[in-house]
């Protein structure tokens, strides 16, 4: 009788994990990459005709966007993204033209229309909603500060007396201007200015995502971060307005970009272990200032 | 930009016109005197001074002014020497001019006759009080227009401080175009702040060229 049920017991759970994982693969299997099917005369059409989709990327934030030196060519796991893209569009990822941008020319290159979208590093903020549309999110980073080893900044409360390097038109400026009133801020042209700037002692904290000191391990000796973190960044695709079937169309490659396990691969063929899971679609409220 | 931001940020971007404006006075106050030691420099007939002055001159005017202020703003903290990056600017800003300037007043003093020269020794000048007294201050009066355009050259220049987080009119500019996403109407703001300090400098230098030309 004991042994009878706990039989049926077991037999029970190996039913249930076998028709979770049916359930699983069945899922997955649904989970096809989506085809492209915009209406004539949209957007979507039009860069479907051209034959090729125009991406705005970094050259300058390594393993995300970053031009490789020896080889001149960009590469990271935006850039490998912009390719994936370009695969569902054009059932090939040599579909795709790499654009440069920087922090400050991302909204201004995609409202003139000289990129279809970006995938930069580009984090969604509530005043950026007012320019351009934003898709799905495709990775959380958050904002954090560098100092130097002796530095006697412990924590984030210590910021307001420092001074503070920022590249100029990213959220970090506008961030730390409202949340540390009394600091002094250095605003520069790009992380690698305001990075020197710490560097030669100019600023007393350097603060970037956490995504660009990802890419600067080797030249971080001698600085420690802190852990908290100043913000979360939610990063996703930007579109010019208007072009709702384009962002329907990015939303849903990101959306099997992720659940194809996609993600995950280039996550780790570029950034590394550990591998987080990716964020969800949608950000939280309170993340999006 | 509706009218109600406008304003606010027009005074965002006076304090950076302020800025400018006193950084191009100071450039043009300490490159004109030291680009006028230079240019004497290359023209006497002593050759250590006018190996000394040419040198300076060939490295000034051929290393691009952007390089300079990187040199004395990231460059030097490196040997112990830090700063502020305004006065790095108007170190920078002068070096660069004064080789122009230099060479503007050199030419200035071979324009003058040699005849002068030798008038003014004839009369019991030395080789100085030849200079000073009857070459150098027609020289001067040669180049005037010429130093007025490097002095317009010192203004656009100076732009270049924005680069290393000095609050200028063009710094200004590039925050408040970050801010507001408005990057046509502010920069052609910016351009017309530019052209407001300009054109009065344009105009002098015109009336100093039609002044020279009558006195010729």
């Amino acid at each position: 009788m004991q042994s009878n049920r706990s039989i049926l017991s077991w037999g029970r759970t190996a039913l249930t994990i076998l028709a979770a994982a049916f359930a699983l693969s069945a899922w997955q299997a649904l989970a096809q990459p989506p085809r492209p099917d915009f209406p004539p005369g949209s957007y979507g059409d039009k860069v479907l005709k051209r034959g090729k989709v125009i991406i705005g990327v970094r050259y300058d934030i390594p393993l995300y966007g970053f031009q490789n030196p020896k080889t001149g060519a960009v590469e990271g796991f935006e850039v490998d993204m912009g390719k994936e893209l370009a695969r569902a569009l054009f059932g090939d990822p040599s579909k795709v033209e790499f654009r440069q941008v920087v922090s400050r020319t991302r909204i201004p290159m995609l409202q003139e229309g000289v990129v279809d979208v970006v995938i930069a590093n580009l984090t969604q903020t509530k005043k950026r909603m007012e320019e351009i549309d934003f898709t799905d999110m495709y990775n959380l980073a958050g904002m954090q500060a560098l100092v130097p080893e002796a530095s006697p900044i412990k924590a984030l409360k210590d910021l307001n007396n420092a001074t503070i390097a920022v590249a100029k038109g990213g959220t970090g400026e506008q961030h730390m201007r409202q949340a540390y009133p009394q600091a002094k801020l250095l605003l520069l042209d790009s992380h690698g200015d305001s990075f020197q700037a710490l560097v030669s002692r100019r600023a007393t904290v350097f603060v970037a995502d956490d995504t660009t000191l990802q890419g600067m391990q080797e030249k971080l000796k001698g600085f420690r971060v802190i852990p908290e973190r100043l913000t979360f960044e939610p990063h996703a695709m930007g579109v010019a307005k208007g072009r709702p079937e384009f962002v329907a169309f990015l939303n849903a490659f990101i959306r099997d970009f992720k659940a194809s396990g996609k993600w995950k691969e280039l996550y780790r063929k570029n950034v590394g272990d550990p591998v987080p899971e990716p964020p969800p679609g949608v950000p939280e409220p309170q993340w999006l200032r | 930009m509706t009218g109600a931001q406008a304003w606010p940020s027009l005074s965002f971007l006076l304090e950076g016109f302020r800025l400018t404006i006193w950084l191009t006075f100071l450039c043009a106050a300490c490159s004109l005197p030291l680009g006028a030691v230079v240019g004497i420099a290359r023209s006497t007939p002593v050759l250590a001074l006018r190996a000394a002055g040419t040198a300076y001159v060939e490295f000034f005017r051929n290393v691009p002014p952007l390089i300079l202020l990187f040199f004395f703003y990231f460059g030097l903290p490196g040997v112990g020497v830090t700063v502020e990056g305004f006065t790095c600017g108007v170190i920078a800003l002068t070096l660069y001019t004064a080789a122009f300037v230099a060479e503007s007043v050199r030419a200035g003093i071979a324009a003058v006759d040699r005849g002068q020269v030798e008038a003014a020794r004839s009369l019991g000048f030395g080789y100085l009080g030849a200079l000073r007294y009857v070459v150098f201050p027609q020289a001067v009066a040669m180049v005037l227009p010429a130093l007025g355009n490097i002095t317009i050259g010192i203004v656009k220049n100076t732009a270049l401080v924005a680069t290393i987080g000095v609050a200028d009119l063009m710094h200004q500019g590039e925050v408040l175009e970050s801010r507001t996403f408005a990057t046509f109407s502010t920069f052609t703001t910016v351009a017309l702040f530019y052209l407001a300090l300009i054109i009065p400098m344009s105009l002098g230098v015109n009336a100093l060229d039609r002044r020279r030309r009558r006195m010729a």
